[in-house]
């Protein structure tokens, strides 16, 4: 017998999967939660299970020592107290990287694209407030199983890092910068601040030396970087140095299918270079060149074993966090 | 070379429309919007590498946006070149035929004469051969053998030559000038239907005013190429009469100039017809089509005198004068008397014989006249028949009762009268009219400028003003109130005459002539002639014309100029541009004395019969006392009220009735007609089928100069660019094969579709994608 209660309740948590309902929310916090428990709801089997700490050595109880890390079976078969000592606290050290260059903060204005423009439908975010609102889901989900998350902000060189910390308290620091890169994006005007250049190349191959140990990076950009082999090569540094690499390649739906129909004054909103276009002139020449790069990472990473992904920002979370969840596994 | 010429030019206001696409390239780079957009990194990559091609083919697109809209406008103007080639269609023509119907045309053609009954057979021209038989019983006109046969073959030649597209235009220039279609027509079946049934007009060619008529229409024309076709006989007279006219400037020509401007073509740079009189457009091809080359040799009844007192026994004399236009001269000429109206009886035979170039009368004398009073001279048969029969109604219409008006206050010209005594002044008049009181033609009164002022009215059938000074404002009133009444008034000048006085207060009332100033011949001896110009008018019947004639023998000292307007006419002068004798509407003024103060006149043999000729003319008001009137003119009759019995209509020689314009007067009653078209005798009928009043009316006389202009004179008139096409020769397309220009509206067309397809596949990007 169905439960319709229990059915809607789950409705309505994967319903804040969906980028549209997130994004009427401010609090970030509740954005991860909602949006990790929305992917939770759906999963058969809970991502935490085995996701404990590695026995590493036992040692001599100590006075001060909390009561309920006694091994009692070894105190049975010995008559001693022992203490359990793990291998380490978490076992898995994570960086989210987030692109917040200008272009980040493209949103698709169904305005724009004329009268006769056949477009899909439109996203509700920019790609940055898309990006953060991952990167918290993302963080959420890593603090909960104990994984050191770190965060690092960049453009065209790193704004802000944070380092990789496991605690739980530590959530709260990081959904505190990605509000604060949140807030500091509502209110940029791209036209009139001086725009944030895209550099992931350079910037990557800077955090490549900073990230030492073996762990996850998780990109998350819009790759509108000139440089296609540059970035690339970035990506293969952080292979070489034995890191988990997860690209999320942000698109809005217009970046990826050009629905421009009026000719239009086109603003670059990184470097305020304007171009007169005729979009029906380029529009198939353009969703070549778009495809070419899509396959260009595509076939880049996946030959150095780096998984790539293509979001729109009108698709669900679950799909991000999902390939986050698959390639954690893969780690274990 | 080939000229582009444009046949409807308005249509190239359109081009104005192929700035549009510009215009809408201008007005929407200014709408693009500014959009943003994430980076520019692909379409500066993109734009870069297609720009010059998008570019190149936007510029193309406009390009073939602006020629597709241009070549449109331009095919609507339709296009046109002369000469061309290729793959073009045949230029529209518009072909105007101005037909000369002048009765001159009436002529036999040498070149027809087997098919034409033998002319000079004075039996034949009797009453049973068509030509003169037939006039008498009506205006048909036989026109087999004729040179007017020949232009009419000849303007259905040029009719044939209408094809799909083409226009026509027919002017019958006979007077009066009549257009059948006053717009081009398309039909050329209907123009030739027109042409066969143009009767020949009974007067002369107005060719200035068929032009004026037909060039407007002409000059409208939107074909390619307008073409005028003149077919006349092109007699020298006509021509000399323009030449002079144009070289004169003549006032009552102005007008009749022809709109300039139009499209030009090549070929014809347009400039002046006929001596200035007419101006021809740019792009008007004129051809001259001669009816006839050679001059023919014609005599005319100019003119018939019937006197009652002379011939055998006093029982009636009539006196013909005929013309001989012809350079041979004219023996043993048979001159037949007829009753006019019925053809039947003759009257009396003479024989006539002219030398050439010269005019002379024969008599014939009369055993009475008919009970009608009417009468019919034909003379042998020549060239052309029409011109071989005079009609005359002669009657006495009774005694004429004549005002004399004399004396009144000096002038500022201040010498004393002439003539001994006031009172005197006007015994030569009295003298010439009435000598001894006891005329039966005239009754003459005498007064003074006063008497004229009475309010009595004057009561008489004409007024005599000899050099009267001034007039009191009820004596003008009453001379203007008597001339509507239908009397005659007759002025003669004289020292107490003031011309400006005369400009002011007398003239501007009764006749439309300015005095100027007085004319004095200086030296011993020294004096001007009269010498008549019209020579049909009825004042100048009876008077021998030529050197040491009567009117030339009277000695003029004094005259005033005047200056004439367009509604009087100059009966005779002194000499060139010095009118004597002025006709206007019921006025006649003689610019010279009439009481001998100036002149010797009034010693002249002359005198006498030309002032009776004068004060009857004026009593029956252009009757005439032979109520003789050339075609054309409306024949006019003043009879009592008692005398008009209901509705009176107008019999003219065919039997026709036509209404009579009546006009009551003071116990009077002005009759009019329309103007006589045919020579013969009118009668006026009134309801009771009674004859009231008869009219004889005649041909104008020089029209039967049958000498053709030479060429250098056709060209002189027509300017060189006219063509004359030689009689001999069919007007043929290939004659005028470098009339046609070549249409270009449907290459124009075709090029719009082919812009518009390679516009549809550069739109599509089917061509430099």
């Amino acid at each position: 017998m169905s439960q319709p209660g229990v059915r809607t309740l789950e409705a309505d948590s994967r319903s804040f999967l969906d980028p549209r309902v997130v994004g009427k929310l401010q609090r970030l916090d509740l954005v991860a939660r909602l949006v990790v428990e929305g992917l939770l709801t759906g999963l058969h089997k809970s991502p935490y299970h085995g996701f404990s700490v590695e026995f590493a050595d036992y040692r001599q109880y100590m006075p001060g020592d909390p009561v309920r890390d006694v091994d009692w079976k070894a105190f049975a078969k010995s008559d001693r107290y022992y203490i359990k000592q793990y291998e380490e606290e978490t076992n898995l050290r994570c960086h989210l990287l987030l692109d917040t260059s200008s272009s980040m903060l493209y949103r698709g204005d169904p305005a724009h694209y004329g009268k006769h423009a056949h477009a899909g439908e439109p996203a509700e975010l920019t790609k940055l407030r898309y990006g953060i609102n991952l990167a918290a889901a993302l963080a959420y989900l890593m603090i909960q199983q104990q994984d050191a998350v770190g965060l690092l902000l960049f453009s065209d060189r790193v704004h802000r890092m944070v380092p990789a910390r496991s605690a739980r308290t530590h959530l709260r620091v990081l959904l505190r910068e990605l509000e604060v890169e949140a807030r500091r994006a509502a209110k940029r005007d791209p036209r009139e601040e001086e725009p944030r250049r895209t550099r992931i190349g350079h910037c990557l191959g800077q955090l490549a030396e900073r990230i030492p140990r073996r762990g996850l990076i998780i990109l998350l950009t819009d790759l509108w970087d000139p440089g296609e082999a540059e970035v690339l090569g970035a990506l293969k540094h952080f292979r070489y140095r034995q890191h988990e690499v997860v690209v999320f390649h942000l698109q809005d739906p217009a970046e990826a299918e050009f629905p421009f129909r009026d000719e239009g004054l086109f603003t670059d909103l990184e470097t305020g270079e304007q171009l007169n276009i005729q979009p029906w002139e380029i529009a198939r020449e353009y969703r070549r060149r778009n495809d070419e790069r899509v396959a260009f990472y595509k076939r880049g990473c996946s030959e150095n074993r780096i998984a790539y992904e293509r979001v729109l920002t009108r698709t669900p979370y679950d799909t991000a966090l999902l390939r986050y969840l698959e390639k954690r596994q893969r780690l274990h | 070379m080939f000229g582009l010429n444009f046949l409807n030019p308005i249509f190239l206001a359109g081009l104005a429309a192929a700035a549009l696409p510009i215009l809408i390239h201008l007005f929407s780079r200014r709408r693009a919007r500014e959009i943003t957009f994430s980076s520019l990194e692909y379409l500066q990559e993109i734009s870069r590498r297609k720009v010059r091609r998008m570019r190149l083919r936007q510029w193309l697109l406009l390009a073939l946006r602006v020629l597709i809209i241009a070549f449109f406008a331009m095919a609507m103007g339709r296009p046109a070149i002369r000469g061309g080639a290729g793959v073009v269609t045949r230029g529209s023509s518009t072909i105007a035929v101005v037909l000369d119907n002048s009765f001159s045309m009436g002529a036999a053609d040498p070149r027809r004469s087997g098919e034409m009954p033998p002319l000079d057979n004075i039996s034949s021209a009797g009453g049973t051969v068509a030509g003169a038989g037939d006039q008498d019983t009506g205006t048909q006109f036989d026109e087999s053998g004729t040179v007017y046969q020949s232009a009419k073959e000849r303007a259905l030649d040029i009719l044939d030559l209408m094809g799909e597209g083409d226009r026509g235009i027919l002017a019958l220039a006979g007077r009066p000038v009549t257009l059948p279609f006053v717009t081009p027509v398309a039909d050329a079946g209907l123009l030739r239907q027109e042409v066969r049934r143009a009767p020949l007009a009974a007067e002369g060619a107005d060719l200035p005013a068929a032009l004026a008529q037909v060039l407007p229409i002409l000059t409208s024309a939107r074909t390619m190429n307008r073409e005028l076709f003149i077919v006349s006989d092109f007699q020298q007279r006509d021509l000399d009469a323009w030449l002079r006219a144009g070289s004169a400037g003549d006032p009552a020509s102005a007008g009749i100039a022809a709109p300039t401007g139009g499209t030009a073509t090549a070929g014809s740079a347009g400039g002046d017809l006929l001596g200035g009189l007419v101006k021809i457009p740019a792009g008007i091809h004129v051809y001259l089509v001669p009816a006839r080359t050679a001059s023919l040799d014609n005599a005319s009844v100019a003119r018939l005198r019937y006197d009652a007192a002379a011939g055998l026994g006093g029982r009636g004399q009539l006196a013909v004068t005929v013309v001989n236009h012809g350079e041979d001269p004219l023996t043993a000429r048979p001159v037949r008397v007829t009753a006019g109206g019925s053809l039947g009886e003759v009257l009396a035979d003479a024989v006539l014989d002219l030398p050439p170039g010269g005019r002379g009368d024969v008599t014939a004398d009369l055993s009475g006249l008919p009970a009608d009073g009417t009468l019919a001279v034909r003379l042998g048969s020549d060239a052309l028949e029409l011109d071989n029969t005079g009609y005359l109604v002669a009657g006495d219409p009774g005694v004429r009762k004549v005002l004399l008006v004399t004396g009144g206050a000096a002038s500022a010209m201040g010498t004393s009268p002439p003539g001994g005594a006031a009172g005197d002044e006007g015994r030569f008049l009295r003298t010439a009219l009435d000598p001894d009181g006891t005329s039966e033609f005239f009754s003459v009164r005498e007064t003074n400028p006063d008497g004229l002022a009475a309010p009595d009215g004057l009561n008489a059938n004409v007024v005599i003003l000899s050099n009267v000074g001034r007039l009191s404002v009820a004596a003008v009133e009453n001379l203007v109130a008597f001339r509507a009444r239908g009397g005659g008034i007759l002025i003669g000048l004289g020292d107490r005459v003031d011309p400006r006085y005369y400009n002011t207060d007398i003239l501007p009332r009764l006749l439309p002539v300015e005095l100027l100033n007085v004319s004095q011949e200086e030296g011993e001896g020294a004096f001007r002639s009269l010498r008549p110009v019209v020579l049909a008018h009825p004042i100048f019947s009876g008077f021998p014309i030529g050197p040491g004639d009567d009117l030339g023998s009277a000695r003029f000292r004094r005259l005033v100029t005047c200056r004439t307007g367009q509604e009087v006419r100059v009966l005779a002068e002194f000499g060139r541009a010095n009118p004597a004798i002025v006709e206007g509407d019921g006025v006649l003024l003689f610019t010279s004395s009439l009481d001998g103060g100036w002149n010797d006149f009034v010693f002249s043999a002359s005198y006498p019969p030309l002032l009776h000729k004068l004060v009857r003319h004026l009593a029956t008001r252009g009757a005439g006392d032979e109520r003789a009137g050339l075609v054309g003119a409306r024949l006019e009759a003043t009879l009592p009220e008692s005398d008009v019995n209901g509705v009176v209509s107008c019999v003219d020689p065919s039997g026709t009735q036509t209404a009579v314009e009546a006009s009551p007067l003071e116990k009077m009653v002005r009759l009019r007609s329309v103007p006589a078209a045919w020579p013969g005798v009118y009668r006026f009928r009134d309801a009771a089928g009674r004859t009231i009043a008869s009219f004889a009316v005649n041909l104008d006389p020089g029209e039967g100069d049958l000498r053709v202009a030479p060429p250098e004179l056709q060209s002189r008139l027509f300017g060189r660019d006219a063509r004359r096409l030689d009689p001999e020769q069919r007007v043929t397309r290939e004659l005028l094969a470098g009339r046609y220009g070549r249409e270009l509206w449907r290459p124009f067309l075709v090029m719009v579709l082919v812009l518009l397809v390679v516009e549809s596949l550069l739109g599509r990007g089917r061509l430099l994608g």
